[in-house]
């Protein structure tokens, strides 16, 4: 069965680096916008994926997929999707999700889990896919 | 002052060994000055190998610091955790991924010293000896996580040939065997460490850098948030400047001075990565040139590496 290689977990070290990069900006653009809960919030989820990012580039994770390759690609396009949306996103809310569907991919990858990360990536797409109907419904109602 | 004086003396045994290498037929000395300008870089290395983990450590205090909310009671026992305390154990736990991997490159990177040294010394034709703390490394390396199968073959080939050349009493006419045999094992070996540390130090550094920024970014905004809070109870109102910067000057200071420590170690991560890339085409120089080492041409271009290397050595000795 196919392991996690040194480069592809460095790719994942990558990703999430990024997305925690856009937290910290979204956060600290909107500071005096939210509320001392929703800056707990976000700057906890913050740290768990800044975390993810460490464990990936110390490999401290063991994952083993019949379809890694496949895997990974279902994990950088959710990811992908996860980073536009927090660096295009307005609401807090929406933004709460997002992260907290991060939070959830790189717990699943930790635990190595196959079906657990199969959840977690479909649960990101559907995200993405509710925020392109929020969007959709703001425009309509003007 | 030293420094100076340091380089000018670096300066005169570089145009020195030119001079000679250019005037003796069989003065190998440029090659001995390349690999050791190369064993001079990995001297340090194990500092930054160690900073892996005591990075991955840094950004876990920032992170229990905003979590606890600066109490005076938890502040120093997050960043300086007694031996056995909860605090220490949780700091370990959370960084232990980076301890094989300090060890292991700790390793790689000692036995690429050795085999540079070993060079200098058939070089010389000199006999050689070498550090016997490496010898159970030709079993017992592994990869750590970071190193691929055929890098850790290339790490057990190169403890091999190390062994044998001073047991067997390896002298000057085995250089261009020793070239031969392990150029490949030269490639692999710094290839391997050239990506762990401009790739996954670096990358580690980032985030270091990133939690850095957030956490004086965000403990900068709550001051500013409280500020506001005290003016609006002493009278102020909607648009008055309620900003107190004289201590944010003072906190910024410290916050730079965080900055330009890890910039310096970012630096110094690709000053590491460029000298093993000297060392890796410097060998390969060496190795096409294997019947011919005697060559001014040779020697002129393992000086330069040499050079070039040393160069570097002072980049990285600026955070290690």
């Amino acid at each position: 069965m196919p392991t996690l290689s040194s480069d592809q977990a460095f790719q994942l070290a990558k990703q999430f680096s990024d997305i925690a990069r856009e937290l910290t900006e979204y956060r600290m653009s909107n500071f005096a916008e939210l509320t001392p809960d929703q800056r707990n919030q976000l700057e906890g989820l913050e740290f768990s994926i800044r975390n993810f990012s460490s464990d990936f580039v110390a490999l401290s994770i063991k994952l083993e997929l019949n379809d890694l390759d496949s895997a990974l690609k279902d994990i950088k396009g959710a990811t992908d999707k996860m980073k536009n949306a927090i660096g295009n996103l307005e609401k807090v809310n929406k933004i709460l999700k997002v992260a907290t569907t991060v939070v959830t991919i790189g717990a699943a990858i930790v635990s190595g889990n196959p079906a657990a990360i199969a959840s977690a990536v479909g649960a990101a797409f559907e995200e993405d896919k509710n925020k392109d109907e929020d969007k959709e419904e703001e425009t309509v109602n003007g | 002052m030293i420094g100076n004086r340091l380089k000018k003396i670096v300066g005169f045994v570089l145009v020195l060994s030119f001079a000679l290498s250019s005037t003796a037929c069989v003065d190998l000395s440029a090659i001995q000055k390349f690999t050791e300008s190369a064993s001079d870089v990995g001297k340090r290395f194990p500092n930054l190998a160690k900073d892996l983990s005591a990075s991955c450590k840094r950004q876990h205090v920032y992170q229990a610091l905003r979590k606890a909310q600066f109490r005076p009671e938890r502040l120093v026992k997050i960043t300086h955790p007694d031996k056995g305390s909860e605090d220490e154990a949780a700091l370990n736990s959370a960084c232990k991924g980076f301890s094989e991997q300090e060890q292991r490159l700790i390793e790689a990177n000692a036995v690429l010293i050795g085999y540079l040294k070993t060079m200098g010394d058939l070089a010389a034709d000199d006999l050689t000896a070498h550090d016997k703390e490496l010898d159970g490394l030709g079993k017992s390396f592994t990869n750590g996580n970071i190193f691929n199968d055929p890098e850790v073959t290339a790490v057990k080939g190169l403890v091999g040939f190390l062994l044998k050349a001073a047991t067997e009493g390896y002298r000057r006419k085995q250089l261009k065997k020793a070239l031969e045999e392990q150029n490949d094992n030269i490639q692999l070996v710094t290839a391997g460490l050239r990506r762990i540390v401009a790739e996954r130090y670096v990358q580690q550094l980032e985030n270091e850098r990133d939690q850095l920024r957030s956490y004086y970014g965000s403990s900068i905004s709550d001051y500013n948030v409280y500020m506001a809070k005290v003016a609006q109870n002493a009278g102020a109102k909607p648009g008055d400047m309620v900003q107190d910067p004289l201590p944010i000057i003072q906190v910024k200071r410290l916050w730079d001075d965080e900055e330009n420590t890890l910039a310096a170690r970012i630096e110094a991560a690709n000053a590491y990565a460029k000298a093993l890339d000297n060392i890796a085409q410097g060998h390969q120089k060496l190795y096409d040139s294997r019947n011919d080492l005697s060559s001014k041409t040779v020697l002129a271009t393992a000086l330069a590496y040499g050079k070039t290397i040393q160069s570097l050595v002072e980049d990285f000795r600026k955070a290690f």
